[in-house]
């Protein structure tokens, strides 16, 4: 066992853990964060997508002890208090998602995307996202969420948990 | 699935890491090749020693003319070095390529080499820029050729007790240019082959090759044969590049379900007549 410190979506934790469990399965499994999801296990989907340290990482490959002495923020970590972020705001707003799964990952990386390109083109949110998958939307009102964010059009009105709007949302053609 | 247990060691200093690796441990870096071979337990080492803090390591330095890249400088940050940008656009072309955000973010140039797949990115690029890697053991240190480095399919010449701790990118000489192609399933993923060229002065002065045989291959028939060409005549070219086959008779061609090895072939001579074309002409 090895005995890790961290920061999880701003509070101090300490564990002792296996050195091969996986910061998801130590997010999921030791912390209950099950807002992170495992959709491949192998780096591919993203899905398990986290900040460490500020950078999006893919937490299925990633050790937990390697996480020591870091700050992590998960999807469970973006809300302030009852105030979604604006990505998860737009993503809500856009109806970027239908069953759901692929969400945390996507928001996740679409937020460091927009911190290093405030203002990126259609290709440059498609190439930044390229790294999670979605098996349901084909991706269309997801670059349109991130737009949205992009352009601060969000409404940010909804509280946390609110039921999603679905007056302003476009049918995705296919 | 999960990996096997092990033993788990945060190297402090790179005496450290060497100490460890001498008893039989085993790199960790960006851990993104390495965690998913464990995961599919087609590696089970019994300790890993992370080298994640020694920012010796971390390094970027103008060394000579050129640049020196410690090892573990991240995939992500070759996007972004102004000097990378400036000296070497075709290995920042290969980062941009190389996998996603994500993986970008935790990979590092060291471990992409020592991973040693003839189908990366950095190692053909590297090899077309005459790179050089140093490695460092319990018994001193060497340098040799990123070309050198590789002995076999996921198989370098390191052994147990070696660490990789720099890259290091000589002079690209004057008005230098160089530019990266890869054939990809999708643009994330592995490339089934890839070409990097080198230029400088309106001539050829490396090309690497990557996923054409069971290692990274540096084609020094085409390098030479381009030497006594006008590389303005495409013929010229066409004929140069064809003797891509010759430089794969040094290794085992690849061929599995991303390509048979008569596609990888065609494929890499195409990608290298059109690399050389581009960058040999003032347009390209
Ligand atoms: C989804 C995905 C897509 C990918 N796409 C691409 C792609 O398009 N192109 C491409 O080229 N690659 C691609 N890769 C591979 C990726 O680039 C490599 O996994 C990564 O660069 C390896 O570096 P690392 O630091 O994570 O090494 P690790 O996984 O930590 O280590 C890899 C191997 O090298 C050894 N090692 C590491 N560092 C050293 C050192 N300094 N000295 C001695 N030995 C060392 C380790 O012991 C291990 O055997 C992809 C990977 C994933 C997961
Ligand atoms: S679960 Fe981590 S990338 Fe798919
Ligand atoms: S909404 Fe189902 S995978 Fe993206």
């Amino acid at each position: 066992m090895t005995k890790i410190q961290l920061t999880v979506d701003g509070a101090k934790v300490s564990d002792d853990v296996e050195p091969r469990m996986l910061l998801v399965q130590y997010l999921r499994e030791k912390l209950g964060k099950t807002g992170t999801v495992i959709g491949c296990d192998t780096s591919n989907c993203g899905a398990c997508t986290v900040h460490l340290d500020g950078r999006s990482v893919k937490s299925c490959n990633v050790l937990a002890v390697q996480a020591d002495g870091s700050e992590v923020t998960t999807i469970e970590g973006l809300a302030e208090g009852s105030v979604l972020h604006p990505v998860q705001e737009a993503f809500r707003e856009c109806h970027a998602l239908q069953c759901g799964f692929c969400t945390p990952g996507m928001i996740m990386q679409s937020v460091d995307l927009l911190k290093d390109n405030p203002d990126p083109s259609e290709e440059e949110i498609r190439v930044g996202i390229e790294g999670n998958l979605c098996r349901c939307t084909g991706y269309h009102n997801i670059v349109r969420a991130v737009q949205t964010a992009a352009a601060g059009k969000v409404s940010g009105d909804a509280e946390a948990g609110s039921p999603a709007a679905t007056a302003e949302t476009e049918k995705v053609e296919v | 699935m999960r990996t096997t247990s092990f033993d788990y060691t945060r190297a402090t200093s790179i005496d450290e890491a060497l100490g460890a690796l001498a008893s039989g441990a085993q790199v960790l870096a960006g851990g993104q090749s390495l965690l998913q071979s464990m995961k599919l337990r087609q590696a089970s080492p019994q300790h890993l020693v992370d080298i994640n803090e020694l920012d010796e390591l971390r390094a970027v330095d103008l060394e000579d003319g050129g640049l020196r890249l410690g090892a573990l400088t991240r995939i992500a940050e070759l996007c972004v070095i102004a000097e990378v940008a400036a000296m070497f656009p075709s290995l920042q072309q290969a980062a941009k390529l190389t996998a996603d955000v994500q993986v970008r973010n935790r990979a590092t140039i060291g471990g992409n080499l020592c991973f040693a797949n003839p189908r990366s990115n950095m190692a053909s690029t590297l090899i077309s820029l005459r790179a050089e890697v140093t490695v460092r053991s319990d018994g001193g240190s060497r340098r040799l050729a990123v070309e050198e480095l590789f002995s076999g399919y996921l198989q370098t010449v390191l052994s147990s007790g070696d660490l990789l701790t720099d890259v290091h990118l000589p002079d690209p000489g004057r008005d230098a240019r160089g530019a990266y192609r890869e054939i990809s399933r999708q643009p994330n993923g592995v490339p089934v082959v890839n070409v990097a060229v080198a230029v400088a002065e309106g001539r050829v002065t490396g090309i690497g090759v990557g996923g054409l045989g069971v290692r990274p291959l540096r084609a020094r028939l085409v390098e030479e044969a381009l030497t006594h060409v006008d590389v303005n005549d495409p013929r010229a070219v066409d004929e140069a590049a064809a003797l891509l086959a010759g430089d794969l008779a040094s290794t085992e061609p690849l061929s599995d379900m991303h390509g048979s090895a008569e596609y990888r072939l065609e494929a890499a001579v195409v990608l290298l007549r059109r690399l050389v074309l581009a960058t040999t002409n003032e347009r390209g």
